[in-house]
C-alpha cells in the first residue's frame, strides 16, 4: 500500500545526507532508565506492509504486487520467532483481524495511519538540520495514545511490532543508463531498500522502539536471505528479545 | 552533451524496444479476468486509489444521485456490469477520468454544469472508451522508455495521486489518437444506447465557453483549450457523419436527480470563494429554469463576494428577489441584515436577523448573529 | 512523510524562504516573544520556528501538532484568493474567507474539509471568529484544526492548531488556548 511514499522519501533522504551511517535504533525513555519496567508477554505482528516497485529505465517506480507480496512473505517468516526462554519478549503471532468487530479494525487501521505520522516525525527530528530537535531522540517518548489499549482488555495482547518496507527495484536499462551516466560525470539514482520498525505498546500506546535501516546496495526483499539480513540490521536493539542472528525461525503459536 | 550520454540514451531506447504482446481492447467482461502480468500491475495501482479516495472521504455520498450515474453507465456498456463502477467524486471542478481497473470517476462539478442525461452520458461514454480500450497501458508502453527525467508515474499511467486528481488523465493526457479513439467509439456506445448525439459536441463547447468566461490557468480535464477545441471538432464531424436523428436527451430525468446537486454547488462555489463560477452560472440565459429560486440567494452572494462598483446593490436586489421568491428561505434575510447592518442601517439590520433566526434557529451562525444583532440593539 | 507532512514542509520553506532561521527550544528565557506585529507567550519546551514575522511552534513534530501564528498586512491577507482585509470587516466575513484561502491551498480543495463549528471569539481584545475544522488525510488519519482570527487597523492575524485527532488534538488543545490568550496584536 502506498501509504507512506513520502515517508520513504524521508528516509532515503536522511540515509544520503547521513553518509549511510547506521542509524540509532530509538528506545522509550522508560526502558532506557530501567530496562525490565515493561515486561511484555504477548507481542503481535500487525499486518507486514512492504511496497516492492520496478524503477524504469525513465526512473518512474511502479509497484509490482506480486513482489510485494513475496517480500510481506519473507519478512513476516523473517519476524516470527519462538518465544524465548528468558520468557523475554518477543514477536509470537500474526494478529488476526478477522476477529476483530468493524469497530476495532477502523480503530487499528488509523492508529497505524498514526503510526505512519508518528514514526515520520520521529526520524525527521535526526535530520541535519534539525540540531535543536536531537533531545528527542535521546528522551524519546513518542506516542499513538491509549486508543488501542482495547487490544490489551479485551485479547491480551501486549504490544505490536509494525513493520514498513520499500525495495525500488532497478531494470537493467536502468542500471545500464547509470553506467554509462557516470562515465560521463552524471548521476542516476538507483534503486534501494528500506525498512522501518516499531514496537508499540498497547496499554499506552508508547512507542517503545522504533528503527529503521536503509540500503542503497544490493538488498533485494524478494530474496529469503537478504530480506533476513536487512531484517537483522533492523532488528538491533529490539527491546526484551534475543539477536536475530541467534534464533532459529519457527513459528510462534 | 557528453558523446557516453548518448550513448546511454541509446541503450535505452534500444533496450525500450523489445518486442511485447499487442494491446487489444477488451472483447468483455471475459477479457477482464485474462490480465496479463503488466495489466494487473496498473489494475493494483489502479484498485489502491479506490481505496484511497474511500478512506480519504473524496466520494459524494448520495445514493439516489449514484445509482442514476451508474444506471447510465449500464446502458452504454452493458456488458461490463460490475467492472465498470462509476463514482461520483465530491470536487467543483470540471473533472472526470477513468482509471485503468473500470474505475470512472466524476466530478459533481462537471455533473452540475451539464444540462442533461445526454451530455453525462457523452462523458461517460469517452471514458469507458479509455478503460475497454485499455489506453493507460497503451500510454505506459509508450512511456515507460523514454529518457525524460520529468516522467511521473502520473504520466505514465493515467493514475492520478491522491491531492493531485487533476492530473488524471487531463494535464498529461492521453496522446491525440487515443482521445480521439474515445470520442469515435463512445459516439458510437452513445448512438447504440439510443442518445441524441447532437448533444455530444454541446457538451463540450459549453464546457469551453467556461472555461473561456473563468480564464482558467489550471489544466484540468476538458479545459486544455486545443483539447476542448478538438473534441468540439470530432464531434461535429462525427455527429455529421452519422446523423442526428432522434435519441434521447433526459433533461427532465437529469434535472430531477441533479437539481439538489446545482445548488449545493452554488454554496460550494462560494465557500471556495470562487464566486466568478457562480456568476457564470447564473447570468446566463435561462439560468433560473434549471435552478431553484433560491439561486437569487446565491448571486446575491457572489456579488457581495466580488465587491466592485455597484455590486452591493445587485447584490441587495437579488436577496430581496430571493425573499420574494422563497419567503421562508432563511439565508437572503441573513444577507439583508447583514448589508443594512453594514450601511447603518440598525434598525432594518435588527428586523432582518429577527427574521432568520425565527426561520433557522438551528443556524451554524447563529453566534454572529446574535451578538450582531446585540451590538445595534439599544 | 505523508501528504500533509510533504504540504507543511512547502509551507515551512516557503515561511523561511531568504531567511536563515533554524529551530529554538523556548525556555523561560525567550518564552515571551515581542515581534513587530504581536507580542505572545510561547509555552515551554516547545520548539519554535521564526520567519518574517510568522511562528511555527511544535512539540513533537509538526504533523503530530502544530501552532502557527501569522501576521498578514491588509493587502496581502488572502493571496490565494486575491482578496484583501480591512480592520471593518466582520469577523463572520474574515471567517468565510479564512475557509476559502484554505481550501484554495491545495490542488483538489479539501473535499474532506468539515466544519464542526464556527462562532465569534474575543481575541486580544477583538472581536474575532473561532473555526473548529475536520479532515482526513489520504490514509485515513482525522485531523482537527482551530483557525483563530482578527483583523485591526494594522493587518490581519491567523492563528492555526493543527493535530491529528487521535490522542494529540485534545492533549495539546490547552497549549494552543493559553498561546491564543497571550496573543496582543
Amino acid at each position: 500500500m502506498e501509504r507512506y511514499r513520502g515517508f520513504a522519501a524521508l528516509l532515503f533522504a536522511m540515509a544520503l545526507l547521513s553518509g549511510c551511517a547506521t542509524p540509532t535504533a530509538k528506545i522509550h525513555y522508560t526502558l532506557k532508565e530501567h530496562a525490565d519496567s515493561r515486561p511484555l508477554q504477548q507481542v503481535v505482528l500487525l499486518p507486514v506492509d512492504v511496497n516492492v516497485k520496478e524503477m524504469s529505465a525513465g526512473g518512474v517506480e511502479e509497484e509490482v504486487p506480486e513482489w510485494s507480496r513475496k517480500a510481506e512473505e519473507n519478512l513476516r517468516s523473517a519476524l516470527l520467532i519462538a518465544r524465548g526462554s528468558e520468557g523475554g519478549c518477543c514477536v509470537t503471532r500474526m494478529v488476526d483481524s478477522s476477529s476483530l468487530t468493524p469497530e476495532e479494525r477502523e480503530s487499528l487501521e488509523e492508529h497505524l495511519a498514526l503510526f505512519n505520522t508518528v514514526a515520520a516525525n520521529a526520524l525527521w527530528v535526526d535530520l541535519p538540520g534539525n540540531s535543536a530537535w536531537h533531545f528527542k531522540s535521546e528522551h524519546f517518548d513518542y506516542t499513538l495514545g491509549d486508543g488501542l489499549s482495547f487490544l490489551k482488555t479485551r485479547y491480551g495482547i501486549d504490544a505490536g511490532l509494525i513493520i514498513l518496507g520499500e525495495d525500488v527495484v532497478t531494470t537493467g536499462g536502468r542500471k545500464a543508463m547509470a553506467i554509462l551516466a557516470a562515465a560521463g560525470g552524471l548521476y542516476v539514482p538507483l534503486g534501494h531498500s528500506i525498512l522501518v520498525g516499531g514496537l508499540v505498546d498497547f496499554e499506552t500506546g508508547d512507542l517503545l522502539w522504533l528503527n529503521h535501516t536503509v540500503s542503497t546496495g544490493n538488498a533485494d526483499l524478494r530474496d529469503p536471505e537478504s530480506c533476513l539480513a536487512l531484517a537483522r540490521k533492523l532488528m538491533e536493539n529490539y527491546p526484551g528479545m534475543r539477536a536475530l542472528a541467534d534464533s532459529k525461525s519457527s513459528a510462534g503459536d | 552533451m557528453p558523446w557516453r550520454f548518448l550513448a546511454a540514451c541509446v541503450l535505452v531506447l534500444l533496450s525500450g524496444c523489445q518486442t511485447a504482446r499487442p494491446i487489444h481492447p477488451l472483447q468483455g467482461q471475459a477479457d477482464t479476468q485474462q490480465l496479463t502480468a503488466e495489466e494487473q500491475r496498473v489494475w493494483y495501482t489502479a484498485r489502491e486509489l479506490d481505496v484511497q479516495m474511500e478512506k480519504a472521504d473524496y466520494l459524494y455520498e448520495d445514493a439516489a444521485l449514484q445509482a442514476y450515474v451508474r444506471a447510465v453507465m449500464q446502458k452504454l456498456y452493458p456488458e461490463y456490469a460490475g467492472t465498470i463502477n462509476v463514482r461520483v467524486v465530491d470536487s467543483t471542478s470540471l473533472n472526470a477520468f477513468a482509471l485503468p481497473n473500470g474505475s470512472i470517476y466524476i466530478n459533481t462539478g462537471l455533473l452540475a454544469r451539464l444540462d442533461n442525461e445526454a451530455q453525462m452520458a457523452t462523458v461517460l461514454a469517452h471514458e469507458g472508451v479509455h478503460f475497454t480500450h485499455k489506453h493507460s497501458l497503451q500510454q505506459r508502453r509508450n512511456m515507460k522508455s523514454t529518457t525524460a527525467f520529468s516522467t511521473t508515474f502520473g504520466m505514465l499511467t493515467g493514475i492520478p495521486m491522491l491531492g493531485d486528481l487533476m492530473g488524471a488523465s487531463s494535464i498529461y493526457g492521453f496522446s491525440r489518437d487515443l482521445e480521439r479513439e474515445a470520442d469515435a467509439e463512445g459516439f458510437q456506445r452513445l448512438q447504440a444506447a439510443g442518445y441524441d448525439v447532437s448533444q455530444a459536441p454541446v457538451t463540450f463547447e459549453f464546457l469551453l465557453a467556461e472555461v473561456e468566461a473563468l480564464d482558467i490557468d489550471e489544466p484540468y480535464f476538458f479545459s486544455t483549450h486545443p483539447g476542448l477545441q478538438e473534441r468540439i471538432d470530432n464531434f461535429r464531424a462525427l455527429v455529421k457523419q452519422h446523423g442526428t436523428a432522434g435519441g434521447y436527451r433526459g433533461e427532465e430525468a437529469y434535472q430531477s436527480h441533479i437539481g439538489a446537486l446545482r445548488e449545493r454547488l452554488l454554496a460550494d462555489y462560494l465557500e471556495l470563494g470562487q464566486y466568478q463560477s457562480v456568476l457564470l452560472i447564473l447570468t446566463e440565459k435561462d439560468a433560473f429554469t434549471r435552478y431553484p429560486p433560491t439561486a437569487w440567494y446565491y448571486l446575491g452572494e457572489a456579488y457581495r463576494l466580488r465587491d466592485e462598483e455597484g455590486d452591493a446593490d445587485l447584490a441587495v436586489k437579488a436577496y430581496q428577489t430571493a425573499v420574494a421568491r422563497v419567503p421562508a428561505f432563511a439565508p437572503p434575510y441573513r444577507a439583508l441584515g447583514l448589508h443594512a447592518m453594514k450601511t447603518g442601517q440598525s434598525a432594518q439590520a435588527v428586523s432582518w436577523f429577527n427574521r432568520y433566526l425565527e426561520l433557522a434557529p438551528e443556524a451554524p451562525d447563529r453566534a454572529y448573529i446574535e451578538m450582531y444583532r446585540s451590538q445595534m440593539s439599544p | 512523510m505523508n501528504r500533509l507532512l510533504r504540504s507543511a514542509v512547502i509551507l515551512i520553506l516557503a515561511l523561511i524562504a531568504g531567511c536563515a532561521t533554524t529551530w529554538t527550544r523556548i525556555d523561560d528565557a525567550n518564552r515571551s516573544y515581542q515581534g513587530e506585529h504581536y507580542s505572545v507567550v510561547l509555552p515551554t519546551g516547545w520548539m519554535r520556528l521564526e520567519s518574517s514575522g510568522n511562528l511555527l511552534l511544535s512539540k513533537d513534530g509538526i504533523d503530530l501538532q502544530r501552532i502557527i501564528i501569522e501576521y498578514h498586512p491588509h493587502d496581502k491577507a488572502f493571496e490565494k484568493l486575491k482578496k484583501t482585509s480591512s480592520a471593518s470587516m466582520l469577523p463572520s466575513e474574515l471567517a468565510e474567507l479564512t475557509l476559502a484561502e484554505l481550501e484554495a491551498s491545495q490542488k483538489d480543495g479539501l473535499p474532506s474539509l468539515k466544519v464542526i463549528s464556527n462562532s465569534p471569539v474575543e481575541i486580544a481584545g477583538h472581536t474575532g471568529f473561532l473555526l473548529h475544522l475536520t479532515l482526513k488525510t489520504d490514509d485515513g488519519l482525522r485531523i482537527e484544526m482551530l483557525m483563530q482570527g482578527f483583523a485591526d487597523a494594522d493587518g490581519y492575524y491567523l492563528l492555526t492548531y493543527r493535530a491529528p485527532t487521535l490522542y494529540y488534538f485534545e492533549r495539546d488543545r490547552g497549549v494552543f488556548e493559553s498561546v491564543s490568550a497571550s496573543f496582543h496584536g
